[in-house]
């Protein structure tokens, strides 16, 4: 480790200089022009595609001495993925990483947003594995992109209602197809769909990087984003019977998990920041003795009694 | 030319580029935010933040159109030096254009980009001698313009001084639909601040 706090014998962040210039000139572009998958070019991250290295690249572009990074997989801070992607730009950068949303200028995420409301100044960088929303009608990489070009979306809708009429609702939970800024219909990577509203008019910057693929997407602050639907059939989030069995959160994700070997069931938060600092408030206020956060603590507090 | 032409780049170039880039995507992601990139050295006719932007975005990989006014071999050999940027005479073959107001009559040539690739559009750099906030005093030869688009929250205004009229034109009337279009950074002195196409835009 030099005294700079970057590994011996590596550039700031790894990649080469000129590799972040022609990302960060493909960032500028993607940001102005909400929705649209930029292509870019340059070196590789050091890690086998699906880990991530399209969001990788993005960050390496963007991250300085300043900022703390927090990077999520699943909304987990401590899944391999996030634990060694987080190692990897500590030993290559020497920022500071954390696990509290609000204290993170960078987030980098695989498959979630964060729970907790983002704010002006942080960037959310996804993990995107493909990129392109009319893939899986239009193999042709010339066809989707004149389909973009033409603003031709009727196959997304024809797609959609065909699940309406296979299931009687609509079946696509993850990667939902959104519409940003009324023009560019984007894949906001495989979040679940409970999360599509947040990314509508964050004032977060969302920059989305896919490493196989090579493009580069974004979302600036207070912009539109709407996940496509029906009049008839409003687009609509996940919702659970249960509570989080740890901080009793009626708001957040949820993810079922097997607890003892008889095979019995609990849900609990998927956002494991925003899952413990519930948690820490109802230890800190047992008697719920703060003002406007009553509530929460006595969720928290008879959680599982109250699930 | 000798060692006493060269102005001198970033000092700590990993770092520096990092941070004005940053700042470069908070404005074109802000519009019309104004940002003090506090940088200080100029090249010739070119100020701190102009410097700074090309050292930052430019290398032998892009072709740059430089504004007549902007034309010599100090710029020229500086330029070179630092970013390796390839001079271009044609503005059709510029993925990046410096200019002066007073070169600025018509915007023929710039590359908007076409329906399937429109990333491919040109980047104008227009250096200007003032940029405000709307709150300070509009100054003689100075537009305020009211941005509203993605990146803003409800509208935000800036003060450019001076601003060509045909850019003015531009701006306002959009005649390439989006996506098509040129994105704007704009420099004077030590700020800087972006338009990009996506903004809809009011002189006022
Ligand atoms: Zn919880």
């Amino acid at each position: 480790m030099s005294s700079n706090g970057v590994r011996d014998g590596y550039n700031f962040a790894y990649l080469d200089e000129q590799t972040k210039r022609m990302i960060r000139r493909a960032l500028l572009k993607a940001v102005a022009l909400p929705g649209y998958q930029v292509p870019f070019g340059g070196r590789e991250m050091p890690m086998p595609y699906g880990w991530g290295t399209g969001g990788m690249q993005v960050t390496a572009a963007v991250i300085g001495r300043q900022d703390v990074l927090k990077v999520i997989d699943q909304g987990a801070d401590d899944t391999t993925n996030a634990v060694s992607i987080r190692a990897f730009f500590r030993d290559l950068t020497g920022v500071r990483t954390t696990e509290r949303t609000e204290e993170a200028t960078l987030i980098q995420t695989r498959h979630r947003i964060p729970e907790k409301p983002l704010r002006e100044d942080q960037i959310l960088i996804y993990q995107v594995p493909i990129p392109e929303p009319l893939r899986f009608i239009e193999p042709s990489e010339v066809e989707t992109r004149k389909m973009h070009a033409l603003e031709d979306y009727g196959v997304m809708h024809i797609k959609l209602y065909e699940d309406i009429a296979h299931y009687g609702r609509i079946a696509t939970a993850y990667a939902y197809p959104v519409l940003v800024n009324g023009r560019y219909v984007m894949d906001p990577s495989p979040i679940p769909k409970f999360d599509n509203p947040k990314m509508h008019r964050s004032p977060a910057l969302q920059l989305f990087g896919a490493g196989r693929e090579k493009r580069i997407y974004a979302v600036p602050p207070y912009t539109d984003v709407r996940s496509l639907d029906f009049e008839d059939y409003p687009f609509e989030v996940q919702r659970w019977e249960q509570c989080c069995a740890i901080c009793g959160s009626r708001d957040s994700f949820l993810d079922e998990v097997i607890i003892d070997d008889r095979g019995s069931r609990e849900f609990i938060c998927s956002d494991t920041d925003y899952c413990r600092s519930r948690t820490e408030q109802a230890v800190d206020n047992p008697s719920g003795a703060r003002p406007g956060t009553d509530e929460e603590a006595a969720n928290a507090e008879g959680a599982r009694n109250a699930c | 030319m000798s060692q006493l032409d060269l102005v001198p780049g970033f000092s700590a170039p990993v770092d520096a580029a990092q941070g004005l880039f940053r700042q470069l995507l908070k404005a074109m992601s802000e519009p019309g935010s104004l940002i003090d990139t506090t940088l200080e050295q100029p090249l010739e006719r070119l100020d701190p933040a102009t410097f700074g932007v090309c050292q930052t975005l430019l290398d032998q990989t892009c072709g740059l159109w430089l504004s007549p006014a902007f034309e010599g071999e100090a710029i020229r050999r500086n330029l070179g030096f630092h970013t390796g940027v390839r001079l271009v005479g044609e503005r059709a073959e510029a993925q990046f254009a410096l200019c002066h107001p007073d070169d600025l009559h018509d915007l023929e040539g710039f590359g908007r980009g076409s329906a399937e690739y429109p990333e491919s559009s040109c980047t104008l750099i227009l250096q200007v001698e003032r940029l405000d906030n709307a709150s300070a005093a509009a100054a003689a030869g100075a537009t305020t313009l009211r941005l509203q688009g993605p990146g803003i929250e409800s509208s935000r205004y800036l003060v450019v001084a001076p601003l060509p009229a045909v850019l003015a034109a531009y701006l306002q009337q959009r005649p390439d639909p989006f996506p098509l279009g040129l994105d704007l950074i704009l420099v004077a002195g030590r700020k800087l601040a972006c338009v990009p196409r996506s903004s809809q835009v009011e002189v006022i």
